[in-house]
This record gives structure tokens, C-alpha cells and sequence, in this order.
């Protein structure tokens, strides 16, 4: 794939040395004559000095027949600008921004941008994880809206310890399940990753399951027989 | 009507004395506090009330400034890319009727008329349809 970075900050070097290592093909499109100079030095010719509101640099970088855009330019108004340039005028079909603002997600998703890293939420979120001790991680939020991936860790006085794994989220006494969107997926159980059919719940288990926003302080009790 | 005018440039000084002076409540938003003091000295009556906006995200202070229930909003900033921001906010997140954003690069003003959004530049053309637009809706609105 041919991708177009606009932005040489420390996001955007490390992302077009990634790429490159993985086969692509890369431009970067950078303001500051310095941040061009690194990039030619440590990754070849992929600098192109320009600013990247400008239709003309974009071109000079070869983005009509760019597969993907991404703005990193640490500006999330330029990123902006960058994708809708990208979008409308030269018809790429995935433009990607990160935005320092959270509350600018809903008007980049609205004007098209096809995926939006929105990086202190990214930072806090791990921080907090990391430094907190928590049940529940959520890992990832899907692209499918209100699902997410998470972790729950398996306290040693939790109810369902012993239970079928796949059995939990069921109600023998009215033979209904409890939940409908939300099933685990895999376990850690030491070291070990192990799929869940067939295994019985266990003290410090750890599962990654698929859930809704509706249905995760439900999938949350079941396991560790807290309410959130 | 209530107005909402992100940045505090030259362009904002020439238009809100006319826009006062027609009965217009404004608010005008920008980082360089001295430039707000000025403009409030220079427009004493009625009395432009101003904000300004220490840190580069801009969204809580365009909440403040009360973009949910104003009819018209002027990106008046010298920069191209923070006027587009804001203006489409106000058009397509609070849906305020009137939006004018303006831009200083022919390209951007070209692609960006094409996308629906009312450009205006510098000139005292612009400045003019401006301030008959929001006459002529202040008439009606009577």
C-alpha cells in the first residue's frame, strides 16, 4: 500500500518506520526543514517539505494515487483539514487522524474521517489501568457501536468458580440466558491462552470477552460476583 | 440576534461596531487578551462581552460562548485551519443557521465553497455581504 503521513512528529516517524519495515510504501509530508532532514537520513527519500493544507504539496507527495492518509500533525484543526483535502478532493478511501481534543470526535466522525485515535483518553485509560487495581480492562472499543473487548479478572471468592465457563451467563432455573451479546472469547489462565469450551471457571483466570455498553456491569457481576 | 465571533483580528474590529450599533448581542472569542480589552474600550456601548481562551481546545469555550443558542457565527481567526474547525462545529454539531468562516487561502476557499461552507475572505466585499446577510435576518426576525 502507498500511505501518506502528514506530520513528522514522534507518532509520525515512528508509524512511517514501521510501515516501511513492513513493505510499504511511504511519503511524509513535514513543515519543519530539520524533521525532513532526519527522515532523510534515517529512512531515505520519504520526506517531502510541505505543508499539508496545501493541494499543491499533497500532490507533489503523489496522493492521487495514495491508498491511505493519515494526519499526525499534533493540530487536530490542520488534521482536519488534511482528511477532508484527502476525501473530497483527491478521493482517498480511508483517512485517519489522532486528536488531542476528545470532544472534536463527533464532528470528524461526522465530516467522514474514517478513523479517529483520540490520544490522551488512549493514555489515560492505561495509566489508570496500570496504576489502579482493577477487575476489568476495557482492551479495545470496536468500530461496531457500543461493543467493546474486555478483561475480567477472576477474584478467589467469586460465585461462578467451578462453573462451566460457557454455562455462566446462562439461568438454569428459568433455562434463559442472562446475556445476549456478550460471550468470552479466550482465557489466560497462567500462562496459557485457552479457548473457553470446556473449561471451568477458576480463581485468577482472566477472560477476554466481547460486550455491549448494556451488558458489561452484568457480565462484570456474573464473574466476579461484584456489582460495578 | 445573538452573534458568536471566534478570533479577535482587524476584520472583527471593522464588523462589530456596524453589528452593535444594529442591535446585535455579541460574544467574541480569542486568545490574546489585549486585543479583547481593546476592542471592548473601542465598543463601549452597547458592550461586547468577551472570553479568553487560554488553551488551544476550543470546544468548551465556543459551549461558553454560548454557540448552542446563537444565530450567526463569524470565524474571523487569521488562520485557516482553526476557522474551519470551529465553523463546521457551529454548522453541523449546533446547528446555528448562519455560519461564516473565513479563509485566507484561495485553494482552501475554492475546495471549501465546494463543500457547502459560506467563505468569505478579508476584503471589505465580504465584509459587506456579511453585514447585509445579518441586517437583512435581523429585519425579518422583528
Amino acid at each position: 500500500m502507498f500511505i501518506i503521513i502528514v506530520g513528522c512528529s514522534e507518532t509520525g516517524f515512528g508509524l512511517a518506520r514501521l510501515l516501511l519495515v513492513s513493505g510499504h510504501e511511504v511519503a511524509v509530508v513535514e513543515r519543519s526543514q530539520a524533521r525532513c532532514q532526519l527522515l532523510w537520513t534515517e529512512l531515505g527519500s520519504v520526506a517531502v517539505l510541505g505543508d499539508g493544507v496545501d493541494p499543491e504539496d499533497l500532490k507533489r507527495a503523489g496522493i492521487n494515487r495514495a491508498d491511505v492518509v493519515v494526519a499526525l500533525t499534533g493540530q487536530d484543526d490542520t488534521n482536519l483539514v488534511v482528511c477532508q483535502l484527502a476525501k473530497h478532493q483527491f478521493h482517498i478511501d480511508r483517512t485517519a487522524a489522532v486528536i488531542k481534543d476528545a470532544k472534536n470526535q463527533p464532528i470528524f466522525r461526522l465530516l467522514g474521517v474514517d478513523l479517529i485515535v483520540n490520544s490522551p483518553d488512549l493514555i489515560l485509560d492505561s495509566l489508570e489501568q496500570g496504576i489502579a487495581e482493577v477487575n476489568l480492562r476495557r482492551r479495545l472499543t470496536l468500530r461496531i457501536p457500543n461493543t467493546s473487548i474486555v478483561s475480567i479478572a477472576v477474584p478467589h471468592d467469586a460465585a461462578a468458580i467451578g462453573r462451566l465457563m460457557t454455562d455462566v451467563g446462562h439461568n438454569p432455573q428459568v433455562d434463559a440466558e442472562i446475556l445476549n451479546h456478550s460471550f468470552v472469547c479466550m482465557v489466560i489462565r497462567g500462562r496459557q491462552s485457552l479457548p473457553p469450551a470446556g473449561l471451568t471457571v477458576a480463581e485468577n483466570d482472566e477472560l477476554f470477552a466481547v460486550t455491549t455498553a448494556d451488558e458489561e456491569p452484568k457480565l462484570y457481576e456474573l464473574f466476579t460476583g461484584v456489582k460495578p | 440576534m445573538d452573534i458568536l465571533i471566534f478570533g479577535c483580528t482587524r476584520l472583527t474590529y471593522t464588523l462589530v461596531p456596524h453589528l452593535t450599533g444594529a442591535g446585535h448581542r455579541l460574544t467574541v472569542l480569542d486568545p490574546d487578551a489585549d486585543r479583547l480589552a481593546l476592542l471592548q474600550r473601542e465598543t463601549s456601548h452597547p458592550p461586547v462581552q468577551v472570553i479568553p481562551t487560554v488553551e488551544p481546545v476550543m470546544q468548551d469555550y465556543l459551549q461558553q460562548g454560548g454557540i448552542a443558542k446563537c444565530q450567526a457565527f463569524l470565524a474571523l481567526s487569521g488562520d485557516d485551519p482553526p476557522n474551519l474547525l470551529v465553523s463546521q462545529t457551529a454548522r453541523l454539531i449546533y446547528n446555528v443557521s448562519r455560519v461564516y468562516c473565513r479563509l485566507s487561502d484561495p485553494l482552501l476557499r475554492e475546495f471549501y465553497r465546494g463543500l457547502g461552507l459560506e467563505v468569505i475572505d478579508a476584503g471589505a466585499e465580504s465584509l459587506e455581504r456579511v453585514r447585509q446577510s445579518l441586517q437583512s435576518e435581523a429585519v425579518r426576525q422583528r
